[in-house]
């Protein structure tokens, strides 16, 4: 495998080396401003589906507020909360973990500097020693919190948004991702006051949306855009009905661009491109509602009425659909999924609809749209029609019958995550996991006796890297797949 | 004039009216708090920065929500200008009719807001508070999003998109209470050690940049509604709202 396609692999911006994020990662103006948001001061909440690109955003941010860097306004320290025992504690327990990971994560920024930094696992400790660090330095601190809401689990939020509250200072400026299903802050965090929400949205209509796809495209995927484009294409027209045809979502438009790049004609035309949708909706989309399922936890029987309203959508043939806000607060968890997997984004909370009553409006992955499109041929007319932004919304409205059919099934508290049973073998290199683990890693791991991917996930680092055949970048990339796997 | 001043103070004429004259002084002094803060937002004076950043991104809130609530409900800023007319009026007291961020912006919680023995006097006419999002907002905010075309309105109104319409001015509240706190202490001069720590340049530019936004996002909503004063009509409210943000958009 090339150094190239090893990196087009790699989906999470996690995944990358810091030497290499900065090469293989672009921002638009949008995403310039979100990120001058992460670095100044004051509370942000970043919201946005899978794969929208939030941890890059926030890896961005924390990689201008290096401790050494004398010129940055502020010091960063990121914090992934991907971490199991996390996920399944609650209340003072959780408390104390996610001290201690804070306190790891600030003394390891600490080492690469000759500042000072010591707590015990108390939030009051942690917030004394991070004030205390923040007046040797004469500098703000930002906390960039990853990850921090899972979406098959909302029960440990309140405490993670009573301790986000709780560290938010003058001096500390706290940030945090989250998805946006997400609503239970708990009773402490008003989500209006307590912080500003930043929707991860990149839509066409935003300044710089085909340049940031371009650039994307030749940061890594060189040999594709040294592809001949029929005549039909320009590389901007490509890039862009790429970028908008995967709603903006950044880790689609890196398949939809390896899907591409597969392709055996000669030149790139609008057959390619039809190709890879078609491609894309058998092997990536469609799969990922199953992949999805073992996540949500008790939110798992929402998988079947989202594949329903999934149907229903892009059988409207309409690049955007309006529904009954009747519609939408009753299967709500549904839409919510759907967002999150990719196959909508919310474009508009509220518009006035021809049927009566008010809707949202989303937009639809065209990839998605494109299984219905007779013959499956993308035309000229097709590829011009789609890639305007002023076409009619089809509506769905409460009184019809289209939706009458779909029943929100009884959700259950308290459910596990299926995921954590699945054996190892369903993380090995696949669609889903384009840099998922080998077969040898997969024997070594099971002779080590590791069966299930609980148990790898609570594997210490330390015990994977005893393993045969196992380095600090197999444990690492051990470590992404399970990572991946239970929270992407 | 600048576009966003026409967005929030309308296109008064001095001399027709007393609220004409009002808006007129207000818009004057809100396009030079325009140009100061875009001259500021690009310096590399650090010191400069510190100093007047919050100084004027609160100062364009107050000046753009005067105007935005003269507006709205003239006999607000009417009143005032009746009571600094008088010759009992002197500038070295505290004036208890003047403008105030909490009770003319903000407003207090309310709980119950039509209860059954609902008094006049009882009623906050706080520009973003509980009376005038059923009164006012809803409305207008329903019809801005009716009212501007997809791919029209550019970044803000891709953003101003996702605000539902019942919820308008909670957030409209929740932004501009954040702004206006964290601008007030360098105003006070709250701090008693080097303020650089907590008004970096990042740190003010954004908050510059986010109360442009915030300026933009409740003006261009205002004129969507037949209620407002001196309204401008939707489309080119939509051509200022577009013209402002290439203008300040850094």
């Amino acid at each position: 495998m090339s150094a190239q396609e090893d990196v087009n692999l790699r989906l999470a911006a996690e995944d990358f080396e810091p030497g290499d994020f900065r090469k293989y990662h672009k921002f638009s103006k949008n995403d310039e401003r979100v990120i001058s948001k992460l670095i100044a001061h004051g509370p942000i909440l970043l919201q946005g589906g899978r794969g929208s690109g939030k941890s890059a955003l926030m890896i961005e941010a924390k990689g201008r507020l290096n401790i050494n860097n004398q010129a940055a306004p502020a010091c960063g320290v990121y914090l992934s909360l991907r971490h199991m025992p996390l996920l399944r504690s609650s209340g003072a327990e959780y408390e104390r973990i996610f001290c201690e990971l804070l306190i790891d994560i600030v003394q390891r920024e600490v080492e690469q500097s000759h500042y000072q930094f010591s707590a015990d696992a108390s939030l009051r400790s942690v917030q004394y020693g991070i004030a205390d660090l923040s007046r040797q330095m004469n500098k703000r601190i930002v906390l960039l919190f990853d990850d921090a809401a899972h979406i098959g689990r909302e029960a440990s939020l309140a405490e993670f948004f009573d301790i986000f509250r709780t560290l938010s200072s003058s001096i500390v400026s706290c940030k945090a991702t989250i998805y946006p299903g997400v609503t239970n802050f708990g009773t402490r965090f008003d989500v209006y006051n307590d912080a500003t929400v930043v929707d991860v949205v990149r839509s066409e209509d935003q300044a710089g949306f085909g340049e940031l796809f371009v650039e994307i495209m030749q940061a890594r995927f060189p040999q594709l855009v040294e592809r001949p484009l029929s005549s039909d294409l320009r590389l901007e027209s490509l890039a862009r009905f790429l970028g908008k045809s995967v709603l903006g979502n950044m880790r689609s438009f890196i398949f939809a661009c390896n899907t591409l790049n597969e392709t055996d004609e000669k030149s790139i035309g609008l057959a390619s491109v039809g190709q890879t949708f078609v491609s894309l909706t058998t092997n990536y989309y469609w799969p990922l509602l199953d992949e999805v399922k073992p996540k949500l936890g008790k939110y798992e029987p929402m998988i079947e009425p989202s594949r329903a309203i999934a149907e229903l959508l892009f059988k409207l043939s309409k690049t955007s659909v309006l529904v009954h806000r009747e519609i939408v607060s009753r299967l709500l968890k549904a839409f919510e999924i759907l967002e999150y997997v990719g196959f909508i984004g919310k474009r508009e909370s509220s518009r006035s609809m021809k049927s009566g009553g008010r809707g949202c409006r989303y937009a639809l992955n065209l990839c998605m749209l494109f299984e219905n499109v007779p013959g499956r041929r993308l035309t000229v007319d097709l590829f011009g029609a789609w890639s305007e932004s002023n076409e009619e919304p089809a509506e769905i409205h409460v009184k019809g019958t289209a939706t009458s059919n779909i029943r929100m099934p009884v959700l259950v508290d308290g459910a596990e995550l299926e995921i954590l049973a699945e054996p190892i073998e369903n993380l090995r290199k696949s669609q889903i996991y384009p840099y998922g683990l080998t077969d040898r890693m997969i024997e070594t791991l099971q002779q080590a006796g590791y069966a299930n991917v609980k148990q790898l996930s609570e594997a210490p680092e330390e015990e994977l890297d005893k393993l045969p055949w196992v380095g600090t970048a197999t444990v690492r990339r051990m470590k992404n797949v399970v990572g991946q796997a239970i929270w992407l | 004039m600048h576009p966003l001043t026409e967005l929030a103070c309308g296109e008064p004429k001095p001399t027709t009216s007393n609220i004409g004259e009002i808006l007129t002084h207000l818009s004057l002094t809100l396009d030079r708090l325009i140009v100061r803060s875009v001259k500021l937002r690009d310096t590399d004076d650090q010191v400069e920065i510190a100093l007047f950043g919050p100084v004027l991104a609160r100062a364009l809130l107050e000046v753009a929500f005067t105007s935005l609530l003269g507006r709205l409900d003239p006999f607000r800023v009417l009143l005032v200008r009746e009571f600094q007319k008088q010759p009992s009026y002197v500038v070295d007291r505290r004036s208890g009719v003047a403008f105030n961020w909490q009770p003319d912006v903000q407003g207090d919680k309310v709980t119950d807001l039509f209860k059954a023995d609902l008094k006049l006097k009882d009623v906050p006419r706080a520009l973003l508070g509980s009376y005038y999002q059923e009164t006012f907002w809803r409305e207008a905010c329903q019809s801005l999003l009716d009212t501007v075309p997809f791919h029209r309105g550019a970044d803000w109104m891709s953003r101003l998109r996702l605000v539902d319409p019942e919820t308008f001015a909670s957030r409209a509240r929740g932004e501009s209470e954040r702004i206006y706190t964290i601008c007030s202490k360098g105003v006070h001069h709250e701090f008693v050690i080097s303020p650089g720590a907590y008004y970096d340049k990042g740190t003010i530019q954004s908050l510059i940049q986010r109360s442009f936004e915030l300026i933009g996002m409740i003006s261009i909503t205002a004129n969507m509604c037949e209620t407002l004063a001196f309204r401008t009509p939707a489309n080119r409210a939509i051509d200022l709202y577009e013209e402002a943000q290439r203008e300040l958009v850094a």
